[in-house]
């Protein structure tokens, strides 16, 4: 059973579990969104080693196609597969998505 | 056409030729169990039998007595066998791992037209097909090889006892003359044991079972051992050579067959695939060779009969039984490469992933591979591998550099683009990766 005094704080703790869940949602988001960035970096470091290219460094805005990136089609396929392994998600499930940036690629696996 | 009754009731009374586990089996005991099954056939007006026994003294008993009687006889895994073969057939009756019969819903005896031999094909898709074959051309297959090579010979059975090749290997023996060992297990530690037990001097096996065996049996050396076969999957070099270097004194033959086409040709001179100048002329046994749309396709008498089970047939308008093996003509040979029905398609380029296999068991410390597909968002599929390594080896770095030698030797849509290193692939009941 309530008591008294922890009826009348409810309302004020409603309100603080609220905000507390909204920044857990934010900060995992945000924390997500930076490892994707990281996973699609090492993922294409290691496709780029194993080709003897020489490893980069990406940034949200770095175009994956046409970008400069010695990466083919079928390279682009497989950091698909790494991320999907990665984070456990499929954003193509249900049919295929344009991206072209690192931004738009993580933005996919990270929602 | 000889009878297998008739090569039983040679061998010397008391002479033992099945060692099964710690029981061993006589001919004159298999023939009185053939006589008893028979009476009981008989008094049942029972021809059609599933047979779920695996113990081999009901099947070389049941095929003992079928010059005397029209025995249709299917042979199945375990009792699931049953509704797969009543949807084509009426049974009359079940052989029950016990040796008991049970009896089902009597029917006229079949005609002699329909009595032979039916199979479950080891395919991994779709509903099993059952494959029909008469006596006549299965002992014919046996009979027209150089039996008298294997006389005295004792063979290690490795395969199911309800499958085409392990039917091949029993009749074999019994027709030259030969023992049969069979553990009681199916793993390669009592397959181990079976050889310092019994000794056997011959031993046939899929190239999956050869490499799981050659892992368990490191360090050790099989001096009885005087023949060694290989068949039921795509046979790569890597295997045969790791073969020839196991069993250096042994003779080293690649057996190509199938449930349809029946037995087809051995190879012994250790190279992968088969000479080219068969493709122009009669090989032993009257059998001819084509290549149609990249697969082998053979002509041969010793084919099935049907598919019982009313699947399209693999014949095609001209006759010729359509393998669905893939085959490349390299050099002087004409080498396996896959199987039609198992093609990864790379953004529309197509890859046989046993031709992977075949790939990645080049590499000195890779012990096993398994090749599939993975599905992709961007390309349709990917190819995807599990390969076993030297479990001696640094599975780290060597599969770093596995990654490596598959860069530098595969065009890119052929290289897995996923290796996974792992402690064994998984294995179908026919001893074939899945």
């Amino acid at each position: 059973m309530i008591g008294k005094a922890e009826a009348a704080d409810a309302p004020q703790r409603v309100v603080l579990d609220m905000i507390v869940t909204f920044h857990a949602i934010l900060w995992e988001e945000v924390v997500a969104y930076s490892e994707v960035i990281s996973l699609i970096e090492a993922s294409l470091n290691e496709i780029l080693r194993a080709k003897g290219a020489g490893a980069i460094r990406v940034a949200p805005e770095t175009r994956l196609i046409d970008g400069g990136i010695p990466i083919d089609s079928l390279d682009l396929a497989q950091l698909l597969l790494e991320l999907q392994n990665g984070t456990g998600k499929d954003p193509f499930a249900n049919g295929f998505i344009n991206f072209e940036s690192v931004d738009e690629l993580s933005r996919l696996f990270s929602c | 056409m000889p009878s297998i009754r008739h090569f039983l009731e040679a061998r010397a009374p008391g002479e033992v030729w099945l060692f099964q586990g710690q029981r061993s089996t006589t001919g004159r005991q298999i023939i009185d169990l053939g006589n008893s099954l028979l009476a009981e056939l008989r008094e049942h007006h029972s021809a059609a039998v599933l047979s779920i026994a695996h113990d081999l003294r009901f099947l070389l008993a049941l095929a003992s007595i079928v010059e005397e009687y029209p025995l249709q006889l299917v042979l199945g895994r375990d009792a699931d066998a049953r509704s797969q073969a009543e949807a084509y057939l009426a049974l009359d009756a079940i052989l029950h791992p016990d040796g008991k019969f049970e009896w089902c819903a009597q029917r006229p005896v079949p005609a002699p037209g329909e009595a032979g031999v039916l199979l479950f094909t080891s395919g991994t898709t779709g509903r099993a097909k059952l494959v029909h074959h008469s006596w006549d051309a299965l002992i014919e297959g046996v009979f027209s090889r150089s039996l008298e090579k294997n006389r005295g010979a004792r063979w290690l059975v490795t395969y199911q006892p309800h499958s085409f090749a392990a039917l091949q290997v029993v009749l074999s023996a019994v027709l030259s003359g030969s023992s049969l060992v069979m553990p009681e297990r199916r793993d390669p530690n009592a397959y181990i044991e079976a050889m310092a037990d019994h000794a056997p001097t011959h031993i046939s096996a899929t190239p999956t079972f050869w490499r799981a065996f050659l892992l368990a049996a490191a360090g050790r050396t099989f001096p009885s051992i005087q023949q060694v076969s290989i068949g039921g999957e795509v046979v790569d070099q890597a295997t045969l050579d790791r073969l020839k270097t196991a069993f250096p004194l042994a003779r080293l033959s690649h057996i190509y067959a199938s449930s349809e086409a029946g037995s087809v040709f051995s190879v012994h001179d250790g190279a992968a695939g088969f000479p080219i100048e068969w493709l122009a002329r009669e090989i032993h046994g009257g059998i001819r060779l084509r290549i149609r749309n990249g697969a082998l396709e053979i002509l041969t008498r010793r084919r099935m009969r049907a598919y019982a089970s009313g699947h399209p047939s693999p014949v095609s308008d001209d006759g010729w039984v359509i393998s669905g093996d893939l085959v490349e003509q390299r050099g002087d040979r004409v080498v396996f490469c896959g199987r039609t029905d198992r093609i990864v398609n790379v953004g529309g380029l197509k890859v046989s992933p046993d031709e992977i296999e075949s790939f990645l068991l080049t590499h000195p410390d890779v012990r096993e591979a398994q090749v599939y597909s993975i599905p992709s968002p961007l390309m349709g599929q990917l190819v995807g591998a599990r390969v076993v390594l030297d479990p001696e080896s640094d599975q780290v770095s060597v599969l770093a550099d596995v990654r490596g030698y598959c860069v530098a030797n595969l065009p890119p849509h052929k290289r897995p683009r996923s290796i996974e290193c792992v402690a064994h692939v998984a294995v179908s009941e026919s001893g074939k990766k899945l």
